[in-house]
């Protein structure tokens, strides 16, 4: 299982896309703190305090990297195994059907994992340097089990892209599909609906959990996001399964 | 007897289309089997059946009596394979991409590594990137990739492909040490009849998806006499005076063809000169699997068009 797992990374080391998606979540912080430092007056920027900071950092890594970097390089892991074809010798090896997509998907999100706890100390590292208001060791043990929870969250999105890449065996028609549900979600404002849509309901499981008012509750947003990653599942298996390559 | 490789019936159809018609082959121990068939003939869909990239629509595929469909896991580790136009990790090297194989199958990789690569001659190239080497070092390592497990069967489709002559003669070489030293039981596909002829034990030839005939190929030479190819001024007559003196021709486009052993070339001088015919050119040809080949798949395809 290890040496399979290093197979995966073997295979993307040299991708620009995972270094770019990597340097945006590592650095997020360092570019937040700029930002702030840009657009912000000094005493604004006083104002900021540490779980402020954290938030931004937590909320571009969902938002920009999670959903839309996380997804494009999980299905481009997949579609280039069709592009290049060396699924064919990977079958053959062999390597079972869902193996390959399962081995593929936990060696992306371990890495999602590992860049988003980076990013996480990094911004601690920043804010323990600014001596940003609210700092303390409880605080930061909370949010580093919110930035690991936001983590796994993202994984029930790459089954969904990985069906989609499996369908049309490339990677822009999905990530193109992905974008599209974003803005439309975007689009269709603050209905109630949203808060149980898989896509907007990460964000009120991180961000929004306590003092927003909701006739569904956060263990309907939680089932939501694990219904559309067990579905995908269950049909990108299915398809993985039936494809004659 | 036991076989290595046993197909039953196989059958493959897309939608109405049943490109595989009824396959049935059997492979023993240690020998070099290889299908011929013009494109589209089914060479390749029957490769991808045997290695479980598709399954078939009716019929089994048997490896050493153990059905395929159910026991992919155990037999596939046991057969390398060169599938046609490999695929590789282009910004991996040479070594990596055979890396891949030796972490899942588990082996002592860089002895292998360097044995296999040695053997098949592209040891010099182990730390270049995929994507910087040619045609015919990419094939010759798709071929150290189906060899890295040692594996008890390989199964080829089009291995010859984009290699040059030199390559060839070292490949064609090794598949056959293969096969008779260490008893590697190989399924081949291949265009280049020369080749097959030269390295194969057994050769089906397949059109169309049925299998239309299974040749030994020393029986091949035994059996087929060699032509005596002549070009004279009068065809008919020259036919004529041959086949009354014992003589088994006929006429091909501009010359007569006599199926008759090369020795027989300056008798079949002395008969034409005697009689008056005027000898253009004439020389003599062995029957090769090409010939063979052609005078099979030829009548199909006629039939086909009228």
């Amino acid at each position: 299982m290890n040496k399979m797992l290093f197979n995966e990374w073997l295979k993307i080391k040299h991708s620009r896309l995972l270094y770019f998606s990597m340097i945006c979540i590592v650095f997020s912080p360092l570019a937040l703190l700029l930002l702030m430092t840009i657009l912000n007056s000094d005493s604004k920027y006083d104002s900021v305090t540490y779980l402020e900071y954290m938030s931004m950092i937590l909320k571009f890594i969902t938002s920009v990297v999670g959903l839309t970097l996380y997804n494009w390089m999980a299905a481009e892991m997949v579609s280039r195994e069709f592009r290049l074809d060396t699924i064919k010798s990977q079958l053959t090896i062999p390597i079972a059907r869902t193996d390959f997509l399962f081995l593929k998907l936990t060696a992306i999100s371990l890495g999602m994992l590992l860049v988003t706890t980076l990013s996480f100390l990094l911004g601690v590292l920043i804010s323990f340097g600014m001596d940003l208001v609210g700092l303390n060791f409880a605080i930061t043990i909370k949010l580093l089990f919110v930035y690991l929870k936001s983590s796994f969250l993202m994984l029930p999105f790459t089954y969904f892209t990985v069906l989609l890449v499996l369908i049309f065996k490339q990677s822009f028609l999905p990530m193109i599909v992905n974008v599209f549900i974003l803005i439309a979600t975007f689009a269709l404002g603050k209905f109630q609906i949203l808060d149980v849509f898989p896509w907007t309901a990460p964000k009120r499981i991180i961000f929004l959990a306590s003092g927003q008012e909701s006739s569904f509750s956060i263990a309907q947003s939680y089932y939501s996001i694990i219904a559309l990653g067990l579905i995908s599942m269950f049909l990108a298996y299915r398809q993985i399964n039936r494809m004659e390559i | 007897m036991r076989y290595i490789i046993e197909t039953r019936n196989l059958t493959k159809e897309y939608g109405k289309k049943t490109v595989i018609k009824g396959l049935n082959f059997k492979i023993s121990s240690g020998e070099i089997y290889a299908l011929l068939g013009l494109n589209g003939a089914g060479k390749t869909t029957t490769i991808k059946m045997l290695l479980g990239l598709i399954n078939p629509s009716v019929g089994q595929i048997r490896y050493l009596d153990k059905n395929f469909a159910t026991s992919k896991s155990t037999v596939l580790p046991r057969v390398g394979s060169v599938l046609e136009n490999p695929g590789f990790y282009d910004n991996l090297s040479v070594c990596q991409n055979l890396e891949l194989i030796t972490n899942i199958v588990g082996m002592h990789q860089s002895n292998n590594i360097d044995e296999i690569l040695k053997t098949v001659g592209i040891h010099a190239f182990k730390y270049q990137k995929v994507k910087y080497l040619n045609a015919s070092q990419k094939q010759k390592l798709a071929l150290c990739r189906a060899l890295i497990n040692s594996p008890d069967i390989l199964i080829l489709d089009e291995p010859m492909n984009g290699l040059d002559p030199k390559s060839i003669n070292e490949i064609r070489t090794l598949l056959i040490r293969l096969a008779k030293e260490k008893g590697v039981t190989i399924f081949i596909s291949s265009h280049v009849l020369s080749e097959i002829e030269k390295m194969a034990d057994r050769i089906g030839i397949l059109h169309e998806g049925t299998l239309i005939d299974v040749i030994d190929v020393s029986e091949l030479h035994q059996q087929r006499e060699s032509r005596i190819l002549v070009t004279v001024d009068n065809l008919d007559a020259a036919k004529k005076m041959l086949e009354e003196n014992g003589f088994s021709c006929l006429i091909e486009t501009n010359r007569l063809v006599i199926f008759a052993d090369e020795h027989l070339i300056t008798t079949v001088v002395e008969e034409l000169v005697s009689n008056h015919f005027e000898v253009k050119e004439i020389y003599s040809k062995s029957y090769s699997l090409e010939d063979y080949f052609l005078e099979l798949i030829n009548p199909a395809l006629e039939k086909e068009m009228i």
